[in-house]
This record gives structure tokens, C-alpha cells and sequence, in this order.
């Protein structure tokens, strides 16, 4: 497996390609440490998994064109409504093992563009998984 | 089922702008692409028998048995 370059990424939200107007993205996955730790020997401690928290960051350049970066994030918020997300690797590449998707049902429940005075406008959307089965990777 | 094509330069589910694609789009989600200008509308098909098109079991040779 070769290291890899970003360049070619994957970012869709509710069918629309955001691809071009998205400069980086993160998706972390973490369990609850739960301490389960007794009396023992060594007093090491022990822990168990427990809940899972996922989310899906990715970080948008401020678009207000048809079908753009505005015109799907914000309905989306605002109507609290629940939409599908893919994150890939490579959006060129058909998903497979080598290119797994990241997918899911998923809630914009913050929407916050802002600007700076001769900056390029960018922000950051984080989509919360909107059920049960949360944001998982597949390769077909 | 409903036709629909593809306005808006950032695709719609893996179409790209100009193509037109056939599917059943859950009534949210088609309001939410067609108020963004993904994709426009263009034949909604309503599944209906056609008269004359059908015959019912009275009717239908050697229906009697």
C-alpha cells in the first residue's frame, strides 16, 4: 500500500459532490474509557470500550452559488433534517478496499460561515450520525 | 418514478450536470434538490393500467373452467 497525497478526495452531502469547494476533512471515531478497574496485584488499571462518539468534520470554502456549499448546508440545518454523507479517499476510484467510503445518515446540527476582511472565506461543518448505525467505512 | 435532470454543476448522486436519470426520490429529499437547483424535474410517471390494456378473468378466453 503506497502513502498517499490528498488531492483526489470524496466529499458528498445529500448527493451533492462539495469535493471542489472542501480543502480538508477529519472523521474520528472514539469509544468511552470506562474504568472497570478492582483491586489487584500490580495496580495497573483496566479499562472496557464503552459508548462510541463519531463525527465527521470537513472544512468548506463559503460558496453561495446553485447547488454550492450554502445552498446545501444551510436548508440542511435549518430543517434539522437527516441526509447522507460519503467521504472517500479518491473520488475517481470506484469505493473498494483500497478506497473505502466513510457513509452515513448524518445531522448538521451547527451551520457557522464567517469571513475575514481579504481572507479566503473557509469554515468547518461537523455532521453527527443521525442513527444507530453512525458513520462506518465499506469497500463495495 | 420520476425523470430528472441534473442543473447544478456539483452532480446530484454520482450524475453529473446535463445527464438525466430515473429514480424514486423521498418526497424531502426532492424538495431539498430541486429548491438548491440540483436537478429539475421533468416527468413525474404515475404506475396506471392503460385502458384496453388489461382484460379481467370473465373476460379472458378459456376463463371458464
Amino acid at each position: 500500500m503506497s502513502k498517499r497525497i490528498a488531492l483526489k478526495d470524496l466529499i458528498m452531502v445529500d448527493g451533492v459532490d462539495l469535493s471542489t469547494f472542501a480543502r480538508s476533512w477529519s472523521a474520528p471515531s472514539e469509544h468511552a474509557r470506562e474504568d472497570v478497574s478492582g483491586f489487584n496485584s500490580t495496580g495497573a488499571d483496566e479499562f472496557l470500550a464503552g459508548r462510541t462518539t463519531q463525527d465527521a468534520t470537513v472544512e468548506f470554502y463559503g460558496s453561495y452559488g446553485s447547488g454550492e456549499v450554502h445552498q446545501t448546508l444551510y436548508p440542511i440545518h435549518r430543517d434539522k433534517d437527516v441526509v447522507w454523507l460519503q467521504i472517500r479517499p479518491d473520488q475517481t476510484a470506484e469505493v473498494s478496499a483500497s478506497n473505502p467510503e466513510l457513509r452515513g445518515n448524518v445531522q448538521l446540527l451547527t451551520y457557522g460561515p464567517g469571513a475575514n476582511r481579504g481572507d479566503v472565506e473557509a469554515f468547518s461543518a461537523t455532521f453527527t450520525p443521525a442513527d444507530a448505525a453512525g458513520l462506518s467505512y465499506v469497500i463495495v | 418514478m420520476s425523470l430528472y435532470l441534473v442543473t447544478s454543476g456539483t452532480g446530484f448522486d454520482g450524475y453529473s450536470q446535463g445527464d438525466t436519470f430515473e429514480t424514486v426520490l423521498e418526497p424531502e429529499r426532492e424538495a431539498r434538490a430541486l429548491r438548491r437547483g440540483s436537478v429539475q424535474l421533468l416527468e413525474r410517471s404515475t404506475p396506471a393500467l392503460q385502458p384496453g390494456s388489461y382484460r379481467l378473468p370473465s373476460q379472458h378466453e378459456g376463463g371458464k373452467k
